[in-house]
C-alpha cells in the first residue's frame, strides 16, 4: 500500500514541471553553467591553478556531492521541500488524498519523493563537476588522473559524501515539514527553514575550535562539512581539524533527520484538518 | 435495515478567539445501506465538521464513528468522498488527477478513467490541465475521484455547487443512479433542499450542532401538514400563537396543528383581536420544515 502512495506523490512531482526544475535541476544546471564560464574565463593554459585543478578529478565530483558547501542547492531544495509538504495545504489537497491512505504513508511518501529526487540533485551536481574538470582539462591541456577515481578510497569518500549531502538534504526537507504542518503556509515554511540554516550556519561560524567536545557536529552544516573533510583525509589531502569529527557527521545527520521527521508526523497525525 | 455508516455521541469543538465553539454536541447518525440520505443544515450547523469526521479528517472530541461496523483507514477504502469545494492540483490535467488519486488508494484507475469522466461529463477535457477549469468542471472532476474506487458509501458535501441547471438535473440522475444501478449508499449534504427532497430517501436535519429532525422524507413532508392562516396584523398573531407559527409571506403565517386543534386555534386569533382572511391545510416541503425547524436560519 505505503508503495502505491509513493508512486503517486513522485507522479504528482513528476507533473508539477516548475517545482521538478527549480527545486532539482536548477543547482546541477546552474553549478554546470558557472562551472564552465569560470574555466573558459579565469582558468588560463599553465597557470598554477590549473595545475592543480586540472588534476583533482575526485575533488571536483567530492565537491559536486556535497551540496551541504552548495547555499543555492540549499535553498532550492527548501523550496521544493515546501512545495512537496505545504503545497497540500495550498491547494486544500489532504481532504482529497487523506481518506485514500494513511497519514504516516502519505507523509513517509513525501519523504521518499523528495530523497529521490535529491538523489537526482546530487547526482546531477556530480555529474556537472564531471563535464567541467573535462573541460577543464582540455583548455589547461591537463591530462586527467582517471585511474584515481576507480580506487577504492575514492569510490568510499564520493559515497559517503553523496550520502551524508542526501541525509542533509533530508534533514532539510523534515524542518520544512515541521514548518508546513504548523503553519500551513509554502512561503512561511520555506522561510522558516531558510532561516533556521542561515542561523545554525552562523552559530557553526561562531563556536571556537574544541578539539575535546565537539558539540558544533550537531550543527548539520558543521555535521556535513565535516564528513567532506573526513573523506578529503581519506584520500591523502591534508584535512581540516572538522576531519576529525567525520565519522560522528554523518549519524549526526541521521538522528537529527529522524528527529524532525518524527516531530513532522506526530504533528500531522494529530492535526486537524477542518480547514487547510 | 443495515447501517453503513454509525455515529455515536460525537462531540466536536474548535478554539476561536472568542472562545471554544461547539461544532457538535453529542451527535448521533445511522446512515442504512442502499439510499440516498441527506444531510442538511444552515451554514455553521456542524454538516462539514461531522462529514470530516467520518473521512478521517478532524478527530471527534468524544463518540465514535463506525463504517462498515468497524473503524480506522481500511474501512475509509471502501468509501468515495467530496468534500466541500473540490481541491485538486492545478497542474494535473484531469486524467492525470484521476490516475494519481487511484494509485494513492491503491488501484489502477487506467482503464476505468475513460468511463468515469464520460459519466460526469468531462470527456472533452480529460486532457487539459485543471487550472483552466470552471467550478463547475471541478466539481465535475471532484465527483469522479469520488466514483475512482467504485465506493460502497459515497459522501457528497455540496456537489452541484458551481453548476448550472443542467448540471444539476444531470447529477440528481447520476445519484439516484449510483444507488439504484451500483447499489451504492450516498450520503449527501446541500443546501439546494428541493434537490435534496427530489433524490434524498431520508433525511437529517442539523441545527447548531445537534440533529433536530431525521426520518423518510415522504414520511415527514405527510407528517407535518400546517395550517396556513392570512391574517393581520400579522406580528401581533405571530405573538398569540409563539413558536408554533412561522411567517409565510408577508401577510400568513404556517401554524403546526392537528385538524382537531384548527377551530380553536382560529378562535383564539379572533378573540385576539386579529382579523382572519383564510385559513387551509398545506402539505410541507422540505424547506418550510427546514426553515421551521432551524429558525429560518440559512
Amino acid at each position: 500500500m505505503i508503495i502505491d502512495t509513493i508512486r503517486a506523490e513522485i507522479f504528482k512531482l513528476m507533473h508539477n514541471r516548475w517545482t521538478l526544475f527549480w527545486a532539482f535541476m536548477a543547482a546541477p544546471a546552474a553549478t554546470l553553467v558557472f562551472g564552465i564560464v569560470l574555466e573558459v574565463l579565469f582558468v588560463s593554459p599553465g597557470s598554477a591553478l590549473s595545475s592543480v585543478r586540472g588534476t583533482a578529478l575526485v575533488q571536483y565530483l567530492l565537491d559536486g556531492c556535497a551540496i551541504g558547501s552548495n547555499l543555492l542547492a540549499q535553498l532550492l531544495l527548501i523550496m521544493g521541500a515546501a512545495t512537496i509538504f505545504a503545497g497540500e495545504y495550498q491547494w486544500q489537497t489532504w481532504r482529497a488524498i487523506v481518506p485514500r491512505s494513511s497519514r504516516g504513508a502519505l507523509m513517509v511518501a513525501k519523504f521518499v519523493a523528495f530523497g529521490v529526487f535529491a538523489v537526482g540533485t546530487i547526482l546531477g551536481c556530480t555529474l556537472a563537476e564531471l563535464i567541467i574538470s573535462i573541460l577543464s582539462s582540455l583548455v589547461t591541456r591537463t591530462p586527467i588522473n582517471w585511474p584515481q577515481i576507480a580506487r577504492a578510497e575514492a569510490l568510499t569518500a564520493m559515497g559517503v559524501v553523496g550520502l551524508a549531502s542526501l541525509i542533509e538534504a533530508l534533514l532539510i526537507a523534515a524542518m520544512v515539514a515541521v514548518g508546513a504542518v504548523l503553519m500551513r503556509s509554502v512561503l512561511a515554511s520555506a522561510l522558516t527553514a531558510f532561516f533556521a540554516l542561515v542561523g545554525l550556519e552562523l552559530i557553526a561560524s561562531r563556536i571556537p575550535p574544541n578539539e575535546q567536545l565537539p558539540i558544533d557536529v550537531v550543527l548539520p552544516g558543521f555535521a556535513a562539512s565535516s564528513v567532506s573533510a573526513w573523506a578529503d583525509a581519506m584520500l591523502g589531502n591534508s584535512g581540516s581539524p572538522k576531519a576529525e569529527w567525520g565519522a560522528l557527521g554523518l549519524p549526526a545527520l541521521g538522528v537529527e533527520f529522524l528527529l524532525f521527521a518524527l516531530v513532522s508526523l506526530a504533528l500531522f497525525l494529530r492535526q486537524d484538518l477542518s480547514r487547510e | 435495515m443495515t447501517a453503513l455508516l454509525e455515529a455515536e455521541n460525537i462531540s466536536k469543538s474548535f478554539r476561536t478567539a472568542s472562545g471554544p465553539v461547539d461544532a457538535l454536541r453529542d451527535f448521533s447518525l445511522n446512515v442504512p445501506k442502499g439510499i440516498v440520505y441527506g444531510l442538511l443544515g444552515p451554514n455553521g450547523a456542524g454538516k462539514s465538521t461531522f462529514l470530516r469526521i467520518v473521512l478521517g479528517l478532524i478527530h471527534a472530541d468524544r463518540g465514535q464513528c463506525r463504517l462498515f461496523g468497524e473503524s480506522g483507514q481500511a474501512a475509509l477504502r471502501r468509501v468515495g468522498a467530496l468534500i466541500e469545494s473540490p481541491s485538486l492540483y492545478p497542474f494535473l490535467t484531469a486524467r492525470q488527477t484521476l490516475l494519481m488519486l487511484g494509485r494513492t488508494s491503491g488501484i489502477d484507475a487506467g482503464p476505468d478513467i475513460g468511463g468515469l469522466l464520460d459519466r460526469v461529463g468531462l470527456t472533452a477535457a480529460a486532457d487539459r490541465p485543471v487550472r483552466g477549469f470552471s467550478l463547475g468542471m471541478k466539481q465535475r472532476l471532484g465527483i469522479a475521484s469520488a466514483l475512482l474506487t467504485r465506493p460502497e458509501l459515497v459522501i457528497l458535501d455540496e456537489p452541484t455547487n458551481g453548476m448550472d441547471p443542467a448540471g444539476i438535473q444531470e447529477i440528481r440522475v447520476l445519484l439516484r443512479d449510483l444507488v439504484d444501478r451500483d447499489g451504492a449508499t450516498v450520503l449527501l449534504s446541500s443546501h439546494l433542499l428541493s434537490e435534496v427532497e427530489r433524490v434524498c430517501d431520508r433525511v437529517a436535519i442539523l441545527n447548531h450542532g445537534a440533529l433536530i429532525v431525521e426520518g423518510v422524507v415522504s414520511d415527514l413532508v405527510g407528517r407535518e401538514s400546517r395550517l396556513r392562516i392570512e391574517v393581520a396584523p400579522i406580528q401581533k398573531a405571530s405573538e398569540i400563537l409563539g413558536a408554533r407559527a412561522i411567517r409565510d409571506g408577508e401577510h400568513a403565517l404556517l401554524v403546526s396543528a392537528t385538524r382537531a386543534e384548527a377551530p380553536g386555534l382560529i378562535k383564539t386569533l379572533v378573540d385576539g383581536g386579529i382579523d382572519v382572511f383564510e385559513s387551509r391545510w398545506t402539505l410541507p416541503t422540505l424547506e418550510s420544515i427546514f426553515l421551521d425547524r432551524t429558525g429560518g436560519a440559512g
